[in-house]
Order: C-alpha cells, then structure tokens, then sequence
C-alpha cells in the first residue's frame, strides 16, 4: 500500500506545484511592488467654473438698468432704460419727450452724462447715447416671446429704487395707445408709472422687450424685441428728440 | 525490528526486496484467493496437502510475537534457513489487504533446481500491520531473489528477470528498471517542483514585505494627507462660515448702495423740483415786481391828471390843450388797467 501511495503522493504533488506554479503566470499572481508614489495630490489645474459674480456683487439684470430724469421747461419726469452697448440706452419716446435736461443714473447712483438722444417716429422707442460707459449691457433674444414665457422686468417704478419684477406672457394685441406699429406683448407683471422703458429679460437674460404702458387691470405691454431689432437695424427710424422751450 | 510496523517500514527502505518475499507468502499461506490469480505458482500450490495434513498450531497474540520469531521468519524467506520454525499463522488475518503473490517468471524445474525456499513450510507473517482494516489487495509475485545485481536483503543473485505486478485483475506486471526509472523521474520532477516551489515562497515572502514596507509607508502618508485634510476642512468650514458673512455683508451693502443710490436719486429730483420752483419764484417775483411797477406808474399817472385837472380849474384861462389832457387820460388809464391786470393774474399765479 505504501509503495503504492509514492506516486501518487508525488504526482499528487507535482499537480498541486504545478497549479501553484500555472498560477504565478495569472494576473493575480502578487508581483513586487513598484516604486513608491510620492506624490498624492493631484497636478491637474483647478478648474474655473463660472459663477456668476460680478466686481459690485450686483445681478447683471441690474447692473444694466439705468434711472432717466426729464428736466423738462417746468415739469419733471422719471423713466427707466437699460443699455444695449457700451453707450447706448433704449427707452421709451415719452420719457425723454419735451426735455430741457436728459439726466441718467445707473443701479449705484453714478450719474452719467447724456450727449444725444433720438426717438422713433413708428414706436414707443428712443435712443440715448451717453459720455461714460455703462456698467453692463444685455444681448437681444433672436426671437419674440410667446404666450407663457417667463419673463423679468427690471426698472425703476414711481422713481423709486431699483426693482425687478416676474411675470408672464399672457398674450399680443394692437397697440391700444395707437403709438407702435404692429402687435404689442401683454404680460402680467407689475409695473408702475416710471417702468416706462424697463428691460423685459426672459429666463436667459436676454432682452424681449420694451415696457411701455400698462393698463387700468394691472396688465403690462411691452414692444418686442423683434420691433427694437428693426428699428435699431434702420439708421433712419430714429431721429432728435425735441427739447422743450421755456 | 523490533517493533513490527518499523519493521515493516524498514524493510520498504530497503529496496522492497524482502517485503514482497514476506508478504507473498504471507498471501500464499493466508489468502487462497491471491492463490488463484497465479496458476503458474505450481510450487505453492504442491505443498498443499501437506498443509492440509498438518494443520498449523493456533497462532499467538500478536502482542506476542518476539522480534526473533520475525527474523527467522525472514531468514526462511530469503531460503537461507531451510528449516524455518513453523510459527502457527494467525487465524484472524485478512490477508487480502497485505498478500502479495510470488511469479516465478521461470519454469517450475528451474524453480526446483534452486530450491531458495521450503513451498511446503507455512509461512506466517508476524506484524501488527495485520490487526489494521483491510486496504486495496495486492499481490506480489517475485522470484527469490528479486533480481541480478540486488542484494539487498540479503538475497543472492541470480539470472532470475523479475517482475512485479498489483494482484488486480487485469493489472499488467511493470519491469524493476521501469519502476526505478519512473521512480528517479518522479523524484526528479518532485525535487525540482520544491525547488520551484522554495523559491517561490522566497519571492513570495519577499514581496510580502516589500508590499509591507510600503503599506507602512502609505499609511504614514495617508496620516499625514488626512492631517492635512483635516486642517483643510477645518479652514474651508472656517472660510465658509467667513464668506456666509461677507455674503450677508455683501447683500447688506448691496441693499445699501441702492438705498443710497435711491436717495441720490430723489435728492436730484427734489433739487430739480427746488431749482424750478425757484425759477418759477424768480419769475413770479420779477412779475410782481413789473405789477408793482406798473400800479405805481399807473398811480403817477393818475396824480399827475389830477394835478392837471385842479391847475385848469383854478385858473381862468385854460392852461391845457383839451385835447392833449384827454390823451393823457387815456394813457394814464390804459396804464392802469394793465397794471391791474398784471395784479390779477400775478394774484392768481400766486394763488395756485
């Protein structure tokens, strides 16, 4: 029994070696370490995410948004505007109409001086160029907003402190002042006398329109954007506002 | 020898020479079975009815068996006893675990003209390997002695080719030459699978401790990032905290920057307001101020028609052209009416 047993033990062996030596050639098999890692943190540069921050900490809607006084020949009047480029503000006609004095003020009360402004003859739409450079300055949305679309305002209602407003679009319809050509937006913000000429912002920030008016029911309209474009995009639309005469 | 397994034990270190011997006969005396499987085992087979004539004397305990009784078992076995002490075989062996069958591979005259061994003579195996519970069966068959050239054992050479073979049925016999050389191959083989092996488990071991150095120098990394992380948290709670205030801060600046410039802005309203009120108030005052003029003109006028008027009638003659005194009349009121119109409405704007 035990001469019978040799080789078997030894084969038995040998088949026990041999796997332990077949598994030294699989990827399991434990290998020397390599050399020590030093270095733990990671060399790839931070990366910048945008956050949206401004130098003053203001929103961009309102760094953009302007204060417009009309010293007028005994009369005074407030309105908004919002700029469009470095020295170019859109507001409405009837705020720098009958003026002796166009007076402009931005988000943190820095006058800036006005050096022309002009008035489109088909809309409730003017443009005011200024000496100094404005804070900041929105893009045009390529397209008109359609009903139920968010939207922002961004002005100065009653004359008072800057304020941005929500709303939506409820609808178009003819301009019932009969001083813009075309349909006009309704929406539901609030807006007051003195948000004449705020910037109405959809959910990117972009200009839609140009509030105007608003309605004894607490409805806003507003020129969109795709009538600001034409104009803007028509040297001859717009032309000198009249001053008044004392 | 004196312990029985030793004794087997030692015998199977010897070159397996004696060990078939003992437990061929053993199978042969023990196992008519084994017998069986060999036809050509004639001389076993002859000496039968003299074992059956003389049946053997009841075998002694096993813990009773002297080493000597073993030794002169063998001696008989390897023939070089021929009258071997005819110890009584144990009746209760199961010799089909330890039985081995001698094959004379020779004829039985050559086996008879060296008669090593008495065929006749029962053959008792004496060990206490015997006592263990049956293994697999197996039979040996070899001629006395084993083999040219192997002496050990005691055995004396012969020409005599032997062969061994498993008393299973069937089981072909393997030559002794084979038989070594599959045993100095497997031993070969075994040798260098534990070489193989011992220097696996040194690289083995070295590796362990390599990777054990460097665990130990990874942990103390580890403690030493996780220091630092902590700190770091620490300082981003810290910082957190910070500009959650500054963010308030902030918000409480930007609150007041837009107050400020609100009150900037009604200030610049009021002056405005102010500053055309007080145009308005010049204007009014210069208005007042024509009015007044205008009424004091309008009054000198009117002392001086009177004066006019008493000279002619104190006098007889007239003194002033009619004509030119009616004029003057009419001047005087067309500057009175317009002074008193200027009074109204200078009253009336006044009053608004």
């Amino acid at each position: 029994m035990r001469r019978a047993g040799r080789p078997g033990i030894a084969a038995a062996t040998a088949v026990v070696v041999a796997a332990a030596l077949t598994a030294c050639a699989t990827e399991d098999f434990p290998t020397l370490p390599g050399p020590p890692v030093t270095e733990f943190v990671p060399s790839q540069a931070p990366v910048v995410r945008p956050s949206g921050l401004t130098p003053d900490g203001f929103d961009a809607v309102q760094r953009m948004a302007v204060r417009i006084r009309n010293v007028g020949c005994g009369s005074l009047s407030t309105g908004s505007g919002f700029a469009i480029d470095a020295t170019t503000l859109i507001t409405n006609k009837h705020v720098v109409a009958d003026s002796a004095d166009l007076q402009v003020s931005t988000y943190d009360g820095r006058d800036i001086d006005v050096t022309a402004s002009s008035t489109a003859a088909i809309a409730d739409l003017a443009v005011v160029r200024t000496a100094e450079e404005l804070p900041s300055y929105p893009e045009l949305a390529p397209a008109d907003p359609v009903r139920g679309d968010e939207v922002t305002v961004v002005g100065y209602p009653q004359g008072g402190t800057l304020t941005v407003t929500q709303g939506q679009v409820i609808g178009s319809t003819t301009d019932p002042l009969n001083e813009n050509l075309g349909e006009v937006l309704v929406t539901d913000a609030q807006v007051e006398p003195g948000s004449s000429g705020s910037a109405v912002l959809d959910s990117q920030g972009r200009v839609v329109g140009v509030v105007y008016a608003k309605s004894a029911a607490g409805q806003s309209f507003i020129v969109p954007v795709s009538t600001l474009a034409a104009l803007l995009a028509d040297a001859a639309a717009f032309t000198p506002t009249a001053t008044c005469t004392p | 020898m004196n312990d029985p397994r030793g004794a087997a034990t030692d015998e199977s270190a010897e070159g397996g020479t004696e060990e078939p011997l003992d437990e061929g006969l053993a199978a042969r005396a023990l196992d008519p079975s084994a017998e069986a499987l060999h036809p050509d085992d004639d001389a076993p087979s002859s000496a039968e009815p003299d074992d059956a004539a003389e049946p053997p004397p009841p075998p002694p305990p096993p813990g009773d068996v002297a080493p000597g009784d073993l030794a002169s078992d063998l001696a008989s076995d390897d023939g070089l006893a021929p009258e071997p002490p005819p110890p009584p075989p144990p009746p209760a062996l199961d010799a089909s675990a330890h039985a081995h069958v001698l094959v004379d591979p020779v004829t039985a005259s050559a086996a008879a003209d060296t008669p090593l061994f008495d065929a006749t003579a029962p053959l008792y195996v004496v060990s206490t390997r015997i006592a263990y519970p049956p293994a697999a069966a197996l039979t040996r068959v070899d001629p006395l002695p084993t083999g040219a050239g192997d002496t050990t054992g005691g055995g004396m050479p012969t020409a005599y080719a032997s062969t061994v073979r498993h008393a299973h049925a069937g089981s072909a016999p393997v030559p002794v030459g084979r038989r070594r050389w599959f045993r100095r191959t497997v031993a070969t083989i075994v040798t260098l699978l534990l070489l193989a092996t011992t220097g696996l488990a040194i690289y083995l071991l070295m590796s362990a401790r390599e990777w054990r150095d460097q665990a130990k120098s990874y942990l103390g990394s580890s403690q030493e990032l996780g220091g630092e992380l902590a700190g770091t948290r620490n300082d981003l709670s810290g910082a957190q905290a910070e500009l959650e205030a500054v963010r308030a801060q902030l918000a409480t600046a930007q609150e007041r920057i837009v107050e400020l410039a609100n009150e900037k802005a009604q200030l610049g309203d009021e002056w405005e307001i102010t500053q055309q009120l007080v145009d308005y108030q010049e204007r009014v005052s210069d208005a007042a101020g024509q009015v007044a003029l205008a009424l004091d003109q309008c009054v000198q006028g009117q002392q001086e028609f009177i004066g006019y008027l008493q000279r002619e009638r104190e006098s007889t003659a007239p003194t002033y052209d009619p004509a030119e005194l009616a004029k003057f009349e009419t001047d005087v009121e067309a500057l009175c009416q317009a002074a008193s119109e200027a009074n109204i409405a200078l009253q009336l704007e006044l009053s608004r």
